[in-house]
């Protein structure tokens, strides 16, 4: 194949990956917002979640400088690579797999307040699982390319649907700015932190270049503008809904609600939450959220299969990452989903990790 | 298995081990014909019924044996055949072979076969004369303007339809048969040097190590050669007409035909091109663009309305409006059967009705429609077995099926929203958002002989705006991704 | 490679089965199976008790014989279907009008909504489904109590109800505010509201924020109160015309008309928090439009002249700064349709001035920020303790106000 067709395809495949990277981590913040940022700090929580910002362009360029080794080293380097290597691949896979549950906790507690209210919490759970090992079954590609083909569908719908809920008087649930205080502000700045992680699945090449052969997976890598382009959006647009959020409801409002798929579903809630608008935006958040948790789950596999590659013959790799979310739902079900609320600040430490060992990958 | 042998100089031997293998003469179709042709003796071998006898009378028989008795005395005994070849056969496709196997295969394709004594090869000639039909109109892609010759089931007259369109010295016609036993004749036909040759040997290569013992028809061979065979959603186009057929031809993909199937298959395909029809280009862009949408609508409420339908009645009416709900509330109570099972009667009954309209002959065929549609319709709803909002639900989305170009997506569309009927049935919005999450994700990563069939627009690939919208042509100004040399 | 691609296929084709068999715990239901409440009305009753009442589709077009009545303490419920049995232990009489053509009328009392709702669901037996439901009206002493919001947010949230649903506050008593309510234009009774709220919020005599989502958001919030529905029936003995006033000024109940529809709309009922505190007229809620800058193209009657008038501008509002006034300026632009004119724009403009500033005031009277002055005041603070320390309550009810309007005739 001509050189520039295989690099046209090649920057395609990157692209697709940043894509679906953008989306997860827009899911990501959003959630996390909703689930932690609110409680803490009230109205004010689109303020604390900018924290993200750069911890998410630096992680971007940590992957970026990952992969530009990755593509120098050849096929051979890179199967020798060390107990090093070995260790941060499963720790990045077990990041990943936590983030994926998060956004999957997120998905199944939004569809239970606003879609499936009268439904049992184990049946959307499992269905939701099961939709997520379908389209994790088609490999990191066929996800990557869905999320590259709702690159503006997803963040133009739900902003066009976000608009038309709100009114001249919608800013008022701006007020007071700074929520309950600086303090909190500053807590819940540091909790969001922990958002940036679904970045780290750009710290692998995509899937369709392993397929694509030695050749491919030595083409250069895209500009550290490609990745940290895309996955900045997808936070911004993270936290634009979160203002979209602190505008349809009072901070009043935001204090009563104690669980956390209502404090997603009000979204948009200035008119009346039932209508078709309403449902609308609900299935473009849940869709938002089933493509992170996809992506993340097909790129822990992916990193399960680098640290142990007998792990790659018949999807096995894939079978443990989808054990892992169904265990964790187990629990979150049986205990609470306060437990994903409050262990999700805690995705920092791995994120930290992952990114001073960038370099050994 | 049999070594292949090739003929030996023995004329009679030859034509015993051709008796043999074709069962005369039990076999009362094969004609063996001895004659005198000069100096030596020939014999012509034939099919009753494939050939045109008269062309092997006048244009073989009669000019050899009306060869003088010294002709061909000097002529060593193995260049016999070229010989008469050149002095005596006045038939113009004909090529030299040795292999008995393909003798045969050629013989029982129609072609006659020229032998001569003491000469090991023999000549074979195109002297097809079966019945065949003559070209018609298409019956499953009618259009409005534009052509309306379709293909039949003779290959030769297919590749002349579409050399008769692309008159070009690129244009490449390869023959290779498939199957195992029973070989099927198939062309390949591509444009050299727009055509990518990697996919073409690829296609020829499936084609060729199809061990079937039988791959009759078009479809069959789709099958064969296509990469998903398990996916509901075909991965390469199908056309009845040559117009269609040419156009894949300039786009750089690849046309297969197939002996005695009236369709050709266009490969590698993308999604879109199976959305597509010709009256597209032949309109002017606003209808062209204005009717795609049309399309594209009538497929999304195939697809969506009754599964979509299901999940506002069981797990959403707070979407319905107050005056529809109540006129539903009102229908629904007189209704035997919970409303997933009435939906999943009606459209059995509606595919019933459409399978029987296509197999009832002729008049019957059209009044069947009639009768099942108003009668029993009208009749289900008066008797309270279903309510008449789910009847014109089924009968929108069965009216959007019939918008999807393509047959054969049109089944595995049906598929689908039974599918989503389900999905709606059980799970609402939530569960029809995953599943066509789910069905996406599968989409996007099936591949037409190597290109991904959600190309041009998922992973991107540069392309005329002529996927979902067709602007005016004087902005198309490339190939497909998949050809060589696209400008 | 197809071997393996076929046995995944099976093990998930096998596991999707399985869910499908699961699918009862999917908590879809069919239609028929839900009591669709268009209106309901909330009483109290003896011992702290609620009655409920709730106006549903009955699936047939045939009348249904309307009846109600309810034993106190654990509560019972009646069907009032075409029998009509009579009331429970306590006695109580049932001699009520018939239900119109496809509607159903039924009442429980419970000690609190939610039971009384399921009461309903348990005996009628449907499942109570709130989502078509078109008109909230609750009792006048039960509004005065801190009750009103918690049963709101109840419906609201336990049952879904539709957000849009229009709160309306009646002397009377509510269930049988409801049962007189029929759709005497069309047939339709959920149309019938919705157009009859449509119309009266176009002539601005009832407040424009009063659904149900509104209300609550606004009964929890500390920057505004909120407004619902005035509503009464009509005693048709009252033909009094009072001079000098125009018909809307008037609180429902006492217009000087007879109709087979017997509900008036008229005016607002206040709210400070969860509790009402003040009811204004028909014209008093024309101004409460005006200044809440929501008040449609209307016609107004001055002096027998008659004027179409629109806002030309914002309507702006502010709280000074220094002297903490609550200012309001109004600019609008009047054409005069029919009559003479007989006043100047000045001089309109200062009737109208003096009538949105007799209505600010009584809104401070009533402890009632229905215009939303809070939501001005919070941005002068940073944080939420700063801004729950200020007491805007109590600050809003002693500020002096101000309203300037400019008027130009056409």
């Amino acid at each position: 194949m001509p050189n520039t067709v295989l690099e046209t395809r090649v920057r395609a495949a990157y692209r697709a990956q940043a894509c679906a990277a953008a989306i997860s981590v827009g899911a990501m913040v959003f959630s996390m917002g909703a689930g932690i940022a609110i409680t803490i700090c009230l109205n004010a929580a689109y303020i604390s979640a900018l924290s993200v910002l750069p911890v998410t362009a630096l992680t971007a360029l940590a992957c970026r400088r990952s992969l530009r080794r990755q593509a120098e080293r050849s096929g051979q380097q890179r199967a020798e690579s060390g107990g090093l290597s070995r260790a941060l691949c499963v720790l990045l896979a077990l990041t990943l797999v936590a983030c994926a549950i998060f956004c999957l906790a997120a998905l199944v507690n939004l569809a239970e307040q606003s879609l499936l209210r009268q439904a049992r919490m184990t049946w959307i759970a499992a269905l939701s699982l099961l939709a997520a090992g379908l389209c994790a079954l088609s490999g990191g590609t066929g996800i990557s390319r869905l999320g590259f083909m709702l690159r503006w569908i997803l963040p133009v719908g739900l902003l066009v649907l976000c608009a038309q809920g709100l009114t001249l008087e919608s800013h008022a649930g701006l007020f007071p700015l700074l929520g309950r205080g600086t303090s909190q502000l500053g807590l819940s700045a540091l909790a969001m932190l922990g958002g940036a992680a679904p970045v780290l699945m750009l710290m692998l090449p995509p899937p369709a270049l392993r397929e694509a052969g030695e050749e491919a997976q030595r083409c250069p890598v895209p500009g550290p503008g490609f990745f940290m382009g895309r996955v900045l959006a997808g936070a911004v647009v993270g936290i634009v809904l979160l203002v979209v959020l602190a505008l349809c409801n009072s901070y009043e409002s935001l204090r009563t609600l104690q669980n956390w798929g209502e404090r997603m579903f009000i979204l948009c809630c200035n008119e009346p939450r039932e209508g078709i608008f309403q449902s609308l935006l609900t299935l473009l958040q849940i869709t938002a959220m089933m493509i992170g948790a996809v992506s993340m789950i097909c790129a822990a596999e992916q990193a399960l299969v680098r640290a142990w590659p007998g792990l790659g013959a018949h999807r096995m790799g894939l079978a443990l990452c989808l054990v892992l979310c169904g265990a964790a739902f187990y629990a979150l079900i049986r205990f609470g989903f306060i437990i994903a609320l409050s262990c999700a600040p805690f995705l920092l430490i791995p994120l930290a990790v992952c990114l001073l060992g960038s370099g050994r990958m | 298995m049999e070594d292949s042998i090739t003929l030996c100089p023995l004329l009679a031997r030859n034509l015993e081990i051709f008796r043999d293998r074709l069962g005369a003469p039990t076999n009362a179709d094969v004609i063996v014909r001895r004659f005198r042709s000069g100096a030596f003796e020939s014999a012509v071998l034939a099919i009753d019924g494939m050939i045109d006898a008269r062309e092997i009378d006048e244009n073989i028989l009669k000019p050899c044996m009306d060869l003088p008795d010294t002709a061909g005395e000097s002529v060593p005994p193995a260049e016999r055949v070229e010989f008469l070849m050149a002095h005596a056969v006045s038939i113009l496709p004909m090529k030299m072979k040795e292999n008995v196997d393909e003798i045969l295969a050629d013989a029982l394709s129609g072609q006659s076969v020229l032998l001569s004594e003491g000469c090991a090869v023999a000549c074979v000639m195109d002297t097809r004369g079966f019945e065949k039909r003559s070209v018609g109109r298409p019956e499953a892609e009618q259009v409005v303007l534009g052509p309306h010759e379709s293909f039949n089931e003779s290959i030769r007259t297919n590749i002349t339809l579409l050399r008769r369109i692309v008159q070009r010295e690129e244009l490449i016609t390869e023959f290779v048969t498939a199957g195992g036993k029973m070989k099927t004749r198939c062309a390949l036909l591509y444009l050299r040097g727009t055509a990518d040759e990697a996919m073409v040997s690829r296609i020829r290569g499936r084609i060729e190590s199809c061990d079937y013992d039988f791959a009759l028809t078009t479809g069959e061979i789709e099958q064969l050669v296509e990469e998903h065979p398990l996916s509901i959603i075909p991965q390469c186009v199908r056309t009845e007409r040559p117009d269609r057929a040419a156009s894949f031809l300039a786009e750089g993909q690849v046309v297969v035909l197939t002996d005695g199937s009236p369709a050709a298959l266009g490969a590698p395909a993308t999604l879109w091109h199976q959305l597509h029809t010709p009256d597209d280009a032949s309109m002017r862009w606003q209808y062209g663009t204005f009717l795609r949408l049309v399309r594209l609508l009538g497929v999304l409420i195939h697809v969506f309305l009754p599964g979509a339908y299901l999940a506002v009645l069981r797990f959403h009416p707070e979407l319905l409006s107050p005056m529809l709900l109540t006129s539903v509330y009102e229908t629904s109570s007189r209704v035997p059967i919970p409303v997933y099972l009435e939906a999943l009667l009606m459209t059995l009954a509606f595919d019933l009705i459409n399978e029987a309209g296509l197999r009832a002959p002729g008049a019957m065929g059209n009044a069947l429609g009639i009768v099942s549609g108003l009668i029993l319709g009208q009749s289900a709803v008066s008797a309270d077995i279903v309510s008449p909002l789910l009847l014109i639900v089924v009968a929108a989305s069965g009216l959007g099926g019939f918008c999807v170009p393509g047959y054969a997506l049109s089944i595995g569309l049906k598929l689908v929203q039974l599918l989503f009927l389900t999905a709606g049935a059980m799970g609402g919005l939530y569960a029809m958002c995953l599943l066509l999450l789910c069905f996406s994700c599968a989409m996007c990563m099936l591949s037409s002989i190597g290109s991904p069939l959600t190309a041009p627009v998922t992973p991107h690939r540069s392309a005329n705006p002529d996927i979902l919208l067709r602007l005016p042509l004087r902005f198309q100004k490339a190939r497909a991704f998949f050809a060589k040399h696209r400008a | 490679m197809n071997h393996v691609c076929a046995k995944t296929t099976a093990i998930v084709l096998m596991l999707c089965v399985c869910l499908a068999l699961l699918g009862g715990c999917g908590g879809g239901q069919e239609i028929e199976s839900c009591l669709f409440v268009l209106a309901m009305a909330i009483d109290p009753a003896p011992d702290g008790n609620l009655t409920v009442t709730v106006k549903a589709l009955s699936g047939t077009q045939e009348a249904t014989g309307g009846g109600s009545e309810s034993a106190s303490g654990e509560g019972t419920s009646e069907d009032s279907g075409g029998g009509g049995e009579q009331g429970g232990s306590m006695g109580g009489i049932s001699a009520l009008e018939q239900a119109e053509p496809g509607y159903i009328v039924l009442s429980a009392t419970a000690s609190s909504c939610l039971r009384a709702l399921s009461l309903l669901s348990a005996t009628t037996p449907r499942n109570v489904n709130l989502s078509q439901l078109r008109e909230v009206v609750i009792n006048r002493t039960l509004a005065e109590s801190d009750a009103t919001l918690s049963i709101l947010k109840e419906i609201h949230s336990m049952y879904n109800a539709n957000g849009g649903a229009i709160v309306v506050v009646t002397p009377d008593d509510a269930g049988d505010f409801i049962r007189r309510q029929r759709a005497i234009l069309g047939i339709r009774l959920s149309k019938y509201l919705e157009v009859l709220f449509d119309h009266f919020a176009e002539i601005d005599t009832i407040p424009p924020d009063a659904q149900l989502s509104a209300v609550i958001a606004a009964m929890e919030s500390s920057t505004i109160d909120a407004t619902a529905v005035y509503a009464a029936g009509n005693n048709f003995e009252n033909t009094l015309v009072l001079p000098g006033t125009s018909e809307t000024d008037r609180l429902p109940g006492h217009l000087p008309r007879t109709s087979p529809a017997e509900n008036e709309y008229l005016g607002s009922a206040l709210f400070s928090g969860p509790r009402m505190t003040g009811v204004l007229t028909g014209d008093e809620t024309g101004f409460l439009c005006l200044m809440m800058g929501k008040a449609k193209t209307r016609t107004s009657f001055i002096n027998g002249a008659q004027y179409k008038t629109n806002l030309s501008t914002r309507v702006v509002r502010n709280i000074d700064k220094q002297t903490g006034t609550l200012d309001i300026r109004i600019s609008m632009n009047m054409t005069l349709i029919a009559g003479e004119e007989s006043q100047t724009a000045g001089h309109i403009a200062a009737q109208i001035e003096e009538g949105a500033a007799n209505v600010l005031r009584k809104l401070q009277t009533a402890s009632c920020d229905a215009i939303g002055f809070g939501r001005i005041a919070v941005r002068r603070s940073l944080d939420i303790p700063g801004w729950e320390s200020i007491g805007w309550e109590n600050v809003y009810v002693d500020s002096p106000v101000k309203v300037t309007v400019r008027v130009d005739v056409l």
